[in-house]
């Protein structure tokens, strides 16, 4: 029974970080609603401007932390300009951007493969103290308390931002009507701009917890992120907030315990599953229709 | 205060406006009507920058504020209560109003909280629900809420898109009170409206379009006893009067 525990604990570990990268895909399908297929990407560059700060430069790790919000956070805002503004001041259908965000994805991998020369890196040892504590007969890790933590803070700090400034009512007016937004006196493209940073931030902050949390940053690991955030929107509820951090925590621990009690050869055939049939049964997603103050999708 | 002039503008390839011209004095307040299609939202959102026109210029204070965006537009104080409200209902009423501060921009930063008791001293029912969802009051309530949020805004010039639009001749005839009171404090205001009786007999001046076209202005007193207008937006069972 410990095992069960100890596993769900770690699936919440490991789905608190699916959150974090989620959060950043629902935030822009909820306000510009299209599907940014770069996020991977931009979550990469994230892992490795931390690595690259703590290896290169020999700054501690939570300078690391900023630096890589704030480079994935303009690597993000970059994307909408090269991927998703142009297209969207000639009108193209929704459908185009999709494509152009997986070209600028691929660009963004090709790049970091040759700023990587296709090697995979590690943070260098002794970057995070391997410290375990027992509690009620549960192996937590230090590691495992500054995840957690960290997306508890990021997360408080999105809802804050969202719902008690002005920047975060602007965002919100933009989601639902970008005419009204505009007649208000809201700049719609410097709020796209900001909504972009932001998304890319936490992609930022998510890319360098997983790359400490697995120890491997490579060019090629947002590819299947980005695959398990799309899970994680499908289940949470596109463009929902609430949606995203369940839908995290809920992958995180089906992956988890269907690795340990099954195989992981079936996990994904599991978690994919899953989506099939949220997709059958409840298409909003688990909190399309519940959580609607915590949602910053048009209506 | 707002000069439109010969303003051309097509909208989804069919010319809603053939060469516009009107002016709105500082202090005035100015009626557009005209029959259902003949351009008058076109009209209101060339002006303020969400269409872009073909041809002509639309000056503000002076100033050409043509091919501006709309959000600078909105933010140099012209700004517009669009047609259906078009309140951002998931957002509370205090939130909504907040909103229309933005539009204040660079101008006159002081006064913050004036500005949301003036509005609430106004339209009273916007206080009780100020916490409520923006999308939970009635029609009429959304009007004012959608007035309220423009005055937020500290508008130099007021446009108004069929303000009455689906209310109830109460709520309709609430909402012109309060326009009323707004002209009395020399709120400049240009209204759009369908009902041409309600809006000749509130304003001082009217314009009629027709097709994209003004095809007849005046005073709105001297347009209200002109036999053409009469016969066309008068008749004398106007079932959305009361």
């Amino acid at each position: 029974m410990t095992l069960v525990f100890q596993q769900i604990l770690n699936g919440f570990v490991v789905g608190g970080t699916y959150a974090l990268f989620a959060l950043g895909f629902t935030l822009i399908f909820g306000v510009l609603h299209v599907l940014n297929l770069a996020h991977g990407a931009v979550f990469m560059w994230g892992a490795f401007v931390g690595l690259f700060t703590v290896t290169s430069l020999g700054l501690p790790l939570y300078v690391a932390f900023i630096a890589a919000m704030l480079a994935a956070g303009l690597i993000s805002v970059l994307v909408d300009l090269v991927a998703f503004r142009p297209l969207r001041a000639r009108g193209s259908p929704e459908f185009a951007a999709i494509i152009s965000s997986i070209g600028v994805a691929q660009i963004l991998m090709s790049l970091a493969q040759i700023a990587s020369q296709t090697q995979v890196y590690r943070f260098p040892f002794g970057t995070f103290p391997i410290v375990f504590y027992n509690v009620l007969g549960l192996r937590i890790s230090l590691q495992q308390i500054v995840i957690v933590a960290s997306v508890v803070v990021l997360v408080a700090l999105l809802l804050g931002i969202l719902f008690a400034t002005s920047f975060g009512r602007q965002i919100r007016a933009v989601a639902i009507s970008e005419r009204t937004a505009a007649l208000l006196g809201i700049s719609v493209s410097n709020i796209h701009g900001l909504t972009f940073f932001i998304s890319g931030a936490l992609a930022g902050a998510a890319g360098v917890i997983i790359g400490i949390a697995f120890n491997s940053v490579h060019f090629l690991m947002g590819e299947p992120y980005l695959l398990r955030g799309f899970v994680v929107i499908i289940l949470g509820g596109l463009g929902s907030i609430t949606g995203a951090l369940a839908g995290g925590l809920i992958f995180g621990m089906v992956q988890t315990l269907s690795i340990a009690f099954l195989s992981s050869a079936l996990s994904d055939a599991i978690l994919f599953g899953m989506m099939f049939l949220i997709l059958l049964v409840r298409p909003s997603g688990l909190f399309g229709a519940l959580h609607r103050q915590v949602r910053v999708v048009r209506q | 205060m707002l000069e439109v002039t010969d303003l051309a503008t097509a909208y989804d390839g069919i010319t809603a406006l053939r060469g516009v011209t009107l002016r709105v004095p500082t202090g005035s307040m100015v009626a557009i009507v005209g029959p259902n299609g003949a351009g008058k939202s076109t009209l209101l959102n060339t002006i303020s920058g969400v269409l872009r026109p073909h041809a002509g210029t639309v000056r503000f204070d002076g100033a050409d504020v043509t091919r501006l965006p709309a959000h600078k537009v909105a933010r140099l104080g012209l700004l517009q209560v669009p047609e259906g409200r078009q309140i951002l209902g998931p957002l509370s009423v205090e939130e909504n109003l907040l909103l229309g501060r933005l539009a204040r921009g660079a101008r006159a930063a002081d006064g913050t909280a004036d500005d949301l008791d003036a509005v609430f001293s106004l339209f009273p029912i916007l206080a009780e629900r100020r916490r409520q969802e923006g999308g939970s009051l009635s029609g009429g309530q959304q009007q004012m809420l959608a007035i309220g949020r423009a005055l937020m805004g500290r508008p130099r010039l007021l446009m108004l898109d069929e303000p009455s639009l689906g209310l109830s001749p109460i709520m309709a005839r609430q909402v012109f009170d309060a326009l009323a009171t707004l002209k009395a404090r020399g709120q400049t205001i240009l209204l759009v409206e369908q009902n041409a009786r309600r809006a000749l007999a509130s304003t001082d001046f009217a314009y009629v379009l027709e097709q994209g076209r003004i095809v007849q202005e005046g005073p709105s007193a001297a347009l209200a006893s002109d036999p053409r207008i009469i016969s066309h937006y008068l008749p004398e069972t106007d079932l959305s009067t009361s």
